[in-house]
């Protein structure tokens, strides 16, 4: 028995339970009444807790709904009948005085209050990671180009010019306009809230809540129209295709009030939105992360996207004190007064307000973020009207959107014939993986490698077409696709021992077979011969890192410019590896130029990602045997799929051996910790004799995203010298735009991921300007 | 293949057998089961959980095994923060019964909810405790729980004539 202390005496059997499980899950239901004429009688501890503010606030609430005048604390303002409540602090009831009560402390209650107190006003350190730009210095296109296509946070000065919003939406001012108005309020419980201004302000002077009552409304161009005269979006964000559906439109602005510790917690706009939010005072501290990581402290619903289930998700005050640190600099900016932030469609946020704020912001459907939009409502079923609403009003307006809707229309049948097929025989579902994790574990140990336990100690990879293990220091590579497995495996052993002398940096290979599965067990041989039911394997060293597919948007430039340097160089030392090409080699280099070119309008069309308009002319534009298989002295050892999955990099605080100093602050500390290193390329299956510019199409596309500076920089780099085409600037781009649309692995639809305002230009000549004309 | 049913060892070392239906009703054991995919089926160690409460837990898992899951009814709350815990009121009569025990016994289901993450059952439990404080004399309560009674007779005095004047408005 612990020795009996002012807690166990006090709260008897509930002792055994913490002080915030009896507050939020067994105090909160009580009555006012029973807190104030019976729990606080029972003891010391219940007296405690009964006072506590936060049940309170949810009595009040209930009681008065907004209708109320703050009476400096909650408990007062729960008790106090409105016809008594006013707005003189020195006229509020008095509180009782309190029973001093000696020898108990608790955590819960501590943390609680110093949430509710923690000061902020000084917590506004930027360390300028998110750009910020004069509005009147970048155009549209720039914009576009730059911030909206690759998903880039951006902070805008002098958006707000001319506002009348700057005046009018001011205290006295903002009262005397729009004082009457019964403003939407969120808070933290179930309850529509709506308050008018006078009582919210008054409340959020006087208030000292951890996650203040903030206003948060939608419909304030319905309720005062004029307040809508009052901004004007700024140029930038002017396009707006949800504006097609009219007043079937969601939500989309708001105004946005509260005081110091208010905000939003973490969320991602709806509908594939994108967001800019102007500030006209106080300041907002902003946390971000980028669509593909959920953020700490958060679980999503395992079936939908976007919307997180756990009912604690910490409010922002509390995300901010408890989290924050594990933030990078440019996902944290400060937004100040006159600011205008770009918040890129999918990109998780939170907000806090660091003082008294007002905001206004709009969400809206760009030409960069339809796709998302359209994507987004086709993963629900019960959207299915808004999907077929939305295909057919944009369409109508913009008849270049119809193959996109075509795409994303297959896309989500397949979608849904595929989780029609798993729910019907979930049984033969893992069996593959499972034969071949028994498989796995003969190769290790066969070949005397650690051999993995437990499932969870290998990655699988995802879209591959073989099947990929990687344990802690291997890649093991089993060729299950059926028909080309002893050309590819053959392709890759090759490939392995042309570059075991190379300098080229890659994975080494350790191991190669087959393996073949009899009744007494696996039996393991060499590759040379091939056997019935025999499955060829290679195992190479494991790089140290992961792709760079998902860190990519969130690098800074120097780590880019040292990525596009590394590719440079040691690209070029792949494409020298075979000093000399043999016919054999050109020929099939040949053969599959010749079917890729068979097979192009036939595979674009099933594609459903460009436009019917560039596919017609796709024929004419192309001419393989003049422009591409007639140039004998480019071919080489190429890669052929550098893709961004194929680049593997670390952080240097990844590194087994980091000893991170942690108590230095700063910019040098983050760069330990944040810089990425390349440590390289993987992958060479498809690696083959071609024309080395055929690799410029996924490094373009998909690592470099389609920007020309970081082309430019890695041809420089590589030595321009060795492009001869870049002495002729249309051959260069032409060359590079049929390949473009050659290339086996769908390129096309990686540019309009990277820059879907490009699904408009529907001339081809236009396209391969903007994507491979290095003059412009 | 996944096994029908699952062994857990609990506080008094016992192992007992539950479907894999309602282990997974435990937030707690059905994150170990995804954790260990493939791995030798070993019974789950359940260190806080003894056998006796454990075939309560089982008990009622069993008679609500076919309740909407608690994360289809999270959905409609949507964006709010923290899903309060404010109404107290059971309807099923099941469950009326099942918290008919010995304060003992519903102080170590409600511990063993908590820790196991079994949402509807703790949320039963929490009810069930507001509900034996809601409109009882701090005489009663203190006798329910065991609560000493460690305020003097002048600090009592000093709280009922604190609200007196608004009680009656609450």
């Amino acid at each position: 028995m612990p020795e009996p202390s002012v807690r166990t005496e006090g709260l008897g059997s509930l002792s055994m339970f913490t002080d915030e499980l009896i507050l939020a899950r067994i105090f909160s239901r009580l009555s006012a009444k029973d807190l104030i004429s019976s729990v606080p009688l029972v003891s010391k501890v219940f007296y405690v807790f009964s006072n506590e503010e936060f049940l309170w606030k949810s009595l009040a609430l209930d009681r008065h709904g907004g209708d109320f005048l703050f009476q400096g604390n909650w408990k007062l303002t729960a008790l106090t009948p409105k016809e008594r409540q006013t707005a003189d602090p020195n006229a509020f009831p008095t509180m009782p005085t309190r029973v001093p009560v000696q020898g108990f402390t608790s955590h819960a209650l501590y943390y609680r209050w110093y949430l509710s107190h923690l000061p902020l006003k000084e917590f506004h350190v930027d360390h300028g990671h998110v750009p910020r730009i004069d509005i009147k210095t970048i155009d549209l296109e720039d914009f576009r180009e730059n911030y909206d296509a690759p998903c880039k946070i951006v902070m805008l000065k002098g958006a707000m010019d001319g506002w009348k919003a700057h005046e009018h939406w001011k205290g006295e001012e903002m009262l005397k306009r729009y004082g009457d108005i019964q403003w939407k309020v969120s808070h933290k419980g179930k309850q529509k809230l709506t308050m008018n201004l006078k009582n919210y302000m008054h409340y959020a002077k006087l208030q000292s809540d951890e996650a203040p009552l903030y206003i948060f409304d939608s419909d304030f161009g319905e309720k005062a129209p004029e307040m809508l005269k009052d901004y004007t979006p700024p140029s930038l964000f002017r396009e707006d295709m949800y504006e097609l559906l009219e007043e079937n439109r969601p939500n989309f602005r708001w105004v946005i009030l509260g005081p110091e510790r208010s905000g939003s917690p973490w969320h991602t706009d709806p509908d594939g939105t994108s967001a800019w939010n102007s500030l006209l005072s106080g300041r907002k501290r902003w946390a971000f992360y980028p669509p593909h990581i959920v953020p700490p402290g958060l679980t999503l619903h395992p079936n939908g996207r976007g919307l997180y289930t756990d009912m604690e998700a910490p409010f922002p005050v509390e995300w901010f004190y408890a989290i924050y640190p594990s933030l990078l600099p440019h996902q944290r900016p400060i937004e100040e007064a006159g600011e205008t932030i770009f918040v890129p469609r999918g990109w998780w946020h939170i907000v806090l307000n660091l003082e008294d704020t007002v905001a206004v912001t709009q969400n809206f459907v760009g030409r960069c973020n339809v796709r998302d939009t359209l994507e987004e409502i086709a993963t629900s079923k019960k959207r299915d009207k808004d999907f077929e609403h939305f295909v057919q009003v944009l369409t109508a307006e913009h008849p270049e959107y119809t193959q996109m809707t075509k795409h994303v229309r297959r896309e989500r049948e397949e979608r849904r014939q595929e989780k029609l097929k798993e729910e019907g025989g979930a049984d033969d579902d893992d069996d593959d993986e499972t034969d071949l994790w028994e498989a796995l574990r003969a190769v290790c140990a066969h070949h005397g490698m650690e051999v993995p336990q437990e499932k969870y100690q290998v990655e699988l990879p995802s879209d591959s077409t073989n099947t990929v293990f990687m344990t802690e220091k291997a890649v093991v590579k089993f060729y299950t696709a059926e028909k080309e497995a002893r050309e590819s495996f053959d392709r890759e052993v090759n490939m392995y021992s042309l570059l075991q002398g190379s300098e080229v940096k890659c994975p080494k290979l350790l191991f190669s077979g087959q393996i073949v599965e009899q009744e007494e067990g696996y039996h393991l041989t060499n590759a040379n011969e091939s056997i019935e039911g025999g499955l060829l394997y290679v195992v190479a060293s494991r790089l140290l890192g992961d792709p760079v597919r998902d860190v990519w948007s969130t690098l800074q430039n120097e780590s880019i410019e040292r990525s596009v340097d590394f590719l440079a160089e040691n690209l070029r030392k792949l494409h020298d590896l075979k000093r000399k090409v043999s016919d054999e080699d050109v020929e099939h280099w040949k053969k599959f130029i010749t079917k890729r070119d068979e097979d192009l309008i036939k595979d674009h069309e099933s594609w459903f990602i460009t436009d019917s308009t560039v596919i017609s002319q796709m024929r004419d534009y192309i001419d393989v045997d003049r422009q591409i298989l007639d140039a004998p002295n480019r071919f080489q050892l190429i890669h052929s799929d550098v893709n961004d999955e194929n680049l593997i990099g670390y952080y240097p605080g990844q590194l087994p051996e980091a000893k991170l100093d942690t108590t230095k602050r700063g910019e040098g500390y983050l760069k330990e910790v944040y810089d990425w290193q390349p440590s390289g390329l993987i992958d060479f299956g498809d690696a083959c004799v071609g024309d080395p510019m055929y690799d410029l199409v996924a490094l373009h596309v998909s690592l470099f995203r389609c920007d020309k500076k970081l082309l430019r920089r890695f041809l420089e780099t590589y030595g321009v010298d060795r492009w001869p085409l870049m002495r002729e600037p249309g051959r260069f781009s032409r060359t590079m735009m049929m390949y473009t649309l050659l290339h086996q692995c769908n390129a096309m639809a990686t540019v309009y991921r990277w820059k879907p305002h490009l699904i408009r230009v529907t001339d081809l000549r236009e396209l391969e300007k903007i994507l491979w004309d290095l003059s412009v | 293949m996944a096994s029908e049913s699952i062994s857990v060892t609990t506080s008094d070392d016992q192992t007992i057998q539950l479907s894999r239906k309602h282990a997974q009703m435990s937030q707690t054991i059905n994150s170990m089961l995804e954790d260990s995919v493939g791995a030798d089926q070993e019974a789950i160690p359940l260190p806080n959980v003894s056998s006796e409460v454990l075939k309560k837990v089982i008990d009622w898992c069993t008679h609500h095994e076919n309740d909407p899951a608690p994360v289809e009814k999270v959905k409609k709350l949507n964006k709010k923060r923290e899903y309060k815990a404010k109404n107290s009121t059971i309807s099923d009569e099941w469950d009326k019964n099942f918290v008919n025990a010995e304060l003992r016994v519903i102080v170590d289901i409600l511990l063993a909810a908590n820790y196991l993450d079994v949402k509807g059952l703790f949320e039963l439990m929490c009810k069930h405790i507001a509900n034996e404080l809601k409109g009882k004399t701090p005489d009663q309560i203190r006798e329910r729980f065991g609560i000493q009674d460690d305020l003097t007779e002048e600090d009592k005095a000093a709280m009922r004539k604190a609200w007196g004047a608004t009680k009656n408005d609450s």
